[in-house]
């Protein structure tokens, strides 16, 4: 970040354990330091290890937390969890419907 | 000029996270109230049974985040508390002669029933205190039961606990617990008593007596003996009747300052025992070469947990001057976090002031503070339109002499003091009339050691605050009060010896 980094993520999010709460914390905090500091905001992009919503709810609450509302939003937040989308989709799917679907009525990857 | 600055910088932010709020607001995650059944009128606990007092005045319990009425408690006069001493009295004989793994068994039962019934508990304590569940559920619950379990542990181990000392139960044990922790406090209390053998007359507080009645209920299902465990509720002149009552062999008391010393005037002579537990003023002292962000976690649990109503709550924060502006900096923008409301929302980090009469006090003491030259700082969270509320609240450019320096405020507000070496921040620790608690936070642990040596207060927290554990012994200097509670130190005096 000091050298001008604009995103900083927590792996690659093929090695495990990639993203973990505890770690995310450790960085988000980082940013909020640099960000008071310089007046730079940082993006931030956990990966690896998030496949169902409800995880990545828990991250949305601790980057809200932790660096506030500015940071809720697709230029400062990324969530590399690409095996998450099939969970999101179930998800609303179930909003919608009232009921679960079954896992094939959703891409198999 | 830095100050001003980092002030802006931080009123900035809890003023944008206000803004946004809106599109990013939490919903609701209210704890059912449906497992407690409340009724509408409460009786006297004596020998085992639930009884009509015969004292005529009525207290009205409410719950301090709506101000609706929860029931009707019943204040116990003379004659009740004569009846209720009688009771403990004639099962002193039998318990205390009951064969110690016996009496063991008794107690363990009652961390037990603690354990299988802590929801129902923690929701009343919650509905009657205004504190939030979260805290209810993980803090006083747990700590009651492990202190039933820890006590449980030496009732047939006495001798091993003291050898040489031949100890034996004083008899009928009066206590007085305060409003902040009602449950945790009877624990506190009732546990070591029972454990020593002893058999006990307790009065909670009369903004607080729910749980302590619930309790009742659990020493029947755990079949103690009628009048080992007896509640007398009422207000002051109810606690006063205990204190004078002559068949008490020992007065245990927790409450404020002011009230500790009129008991100890009335024992004085008689002969009778007495451990107090009142007020405090806590020093937190952050140096220089701290964990900041972990300190300031630990300076928000130290004064806004259980809405700062906590003896040995850090309400004195001591920071060195050097990271002062940014310790500041991080804990004004951390304020602006706390959510502020519903004590039985499981998001809620501040809930409800406990009494009416306990907020115009913490009210009265932030305005002497403003007429005295401190800046006052408090985040902008909204707050429910009914109920006791008080938002956390930041005081900087303190000077030693003022009242929110000296006085134990018992409420979410925080007096910032600065100091450059650690002699100076041992004098200004030790500036105050209480000594009960204080918290050192540094990398280096051999200056907690030293800090610790020089402090004269009864426990010392090390980059943490606000821990407790029934083995850890805890207790005052000076006006703070004597006698211990917890581990071993915390049985002695319910013991007599030979």
């Amino acid at each position: 970040m000091d050298c001008g980094a604009d995103f900083i993520k927590t792996s690659t999010g093929k090695v495990q354990p990639a993203a973990t709460l505890p770690v995310s914390l450790v960085m988000l905090e980082a940013i909020r330091d640099h960000h008071r500091e310089t007046g730079r905001m940082v993006g931030f992009k956990p990966a690896g290890g998030i496949r169902a919503s409800k995880q990545a709810i828990q991250y949305l609450v601790l980057v809200r937390e932790t660096l506030g509302e500015a940071w809720l939003d697709p230029r400062w937040l990324r969530l590399g969890a690409s095996s998450l989308l099939n969970d999101v989709l179930m998800q609303i799917v179930k909003e919608r419907e009232g009921a679960y679907q079954a896992p094939e009525y959703f891409s198999d990857d | 000029m830095t100050d001003q600055r980092t002030r802006e910088a931080a009123t900035e932010t809890a003023h944008g996270s206000n803004h946004h709020a809106a599109a990013w607001e939490y919903a609701p995650a209210p704890e059912a109230t449906d497992i407690v059944e409340i009724a509408p009128r409460q009786r006297l606990f004596i020998g085992g049974e639930f009884v009509d007092a015969h004292g005529r005045g009525r207290i009205t319990s409410l719950n301090p985040a709506t101000e609706e009425p929860l029931s009707e408690i019943q204040e116990a006069d003379g004659e009740d508390v004569d009846r209720a001493v009688r009771a403990a009295e004639a099962a002193f004989r039998p318990w205390s002669r009951l064969r110690p793994a016996l009496r063991a068994r008794y107690v363990f039962r009652l961390s037990r029933l603690l354990q299988e019934r802590s929801r129902e508990l923690a929701v009343l304590e919650s509905l009657d205190g205004g504190k939030p569940i979260k805290e209810s559920r993980d803090v006083d619950l747990p700590l009651a039961a492990a202190h039933f379990f820890y006590y449980a542990g030496w009732a047939d181990k006495l001798e091993w606990a003291f050898p040489n000392r031949r100890p034996r139960p004083l008899g009928v044990v009066g206590q007085i617990i305060p409003w902040n922790f009602p449950l945790l406090m009877l624990a506190w209390k009732i546990a070591p008593a029972l454990a020593a053998g002893n058999t006990v007359v307790l009065k909670p507080a009369e903004t607080t007596s729910l749980t302590a009645l619930l309790f009742c209920d659990l020493c029947r299902q755990a079949e103690l003996p009628p009048g080992v465990v007896n509640i007398v509720t009422g207000g002051p002149s109810t606690g006063s009747a205990l204190v004078a009552h002559p068949g008490i062999a020992k007065v245990a008391f927790t409450g404020s300052t002011e009230v500790g010393k009129e008991i100890q005037r009335r024992l004085a002579g008689s002969g009778r025992r007495l451990t107090l537990e009142l007020g405090g003023k806590a020093a937190n002292i952050v140096f220089a070469d701290a964990a900041i962000d972990q300190a300031v976690e630990g300076i928000v649990n130290g004064i806004y947990f259980n809405q700062g109503h906590v003896c040995c709550a850090g309400s004195r924060l001591l920071v060195q001057e050097s990271i002062a502006p940014l310790l500041l900096d991080k804990l004004r923008r951390r304020l602006g976090t706390l959510r502020v409301g519903d004590p039985l929302d499981k998001n809620t980090d501040v809930g409800a002031i406990n009494s009416r009469a306990q907020l115009e006090r913490i009210e009265s003491l932030v305005a002497s503070g403003v007429e005295e030259g401190a800046e006052l700082f408090q985040p902008e969270c909204p707050l429910p339109d009914r109920g006791y509320w008080f938002r956390p609240t930041l005081f900087t450019n303190v000077a030693q002499s003022f009242r929110i320096a000296r006085e134990e405020i018992f409420g979410p507000v925080l007096s910032v003091l600065t100091f450059r070496t650690p002699e100076e921040a041992v004098a200004k620790a030790n500036n105050t009339a209480y000594g009960l608690s204080a918290g050192v936070w540094t990398e280096k642990g051999s200056r907690i050691l030293w800090m610790a040596e020089r402090m004269r207060v009864g426990v010392v927290w090390a980059n943490t605050f606000n821990r407790f554990d029934p083995t850890a012994p805890f207790g005052g200097y000076r006006e703070s009060g004597f006698g211990r509670e917890g581990g071993l130190h915390g049985l002695e005096p319910y013991l007599g010896w030979g």
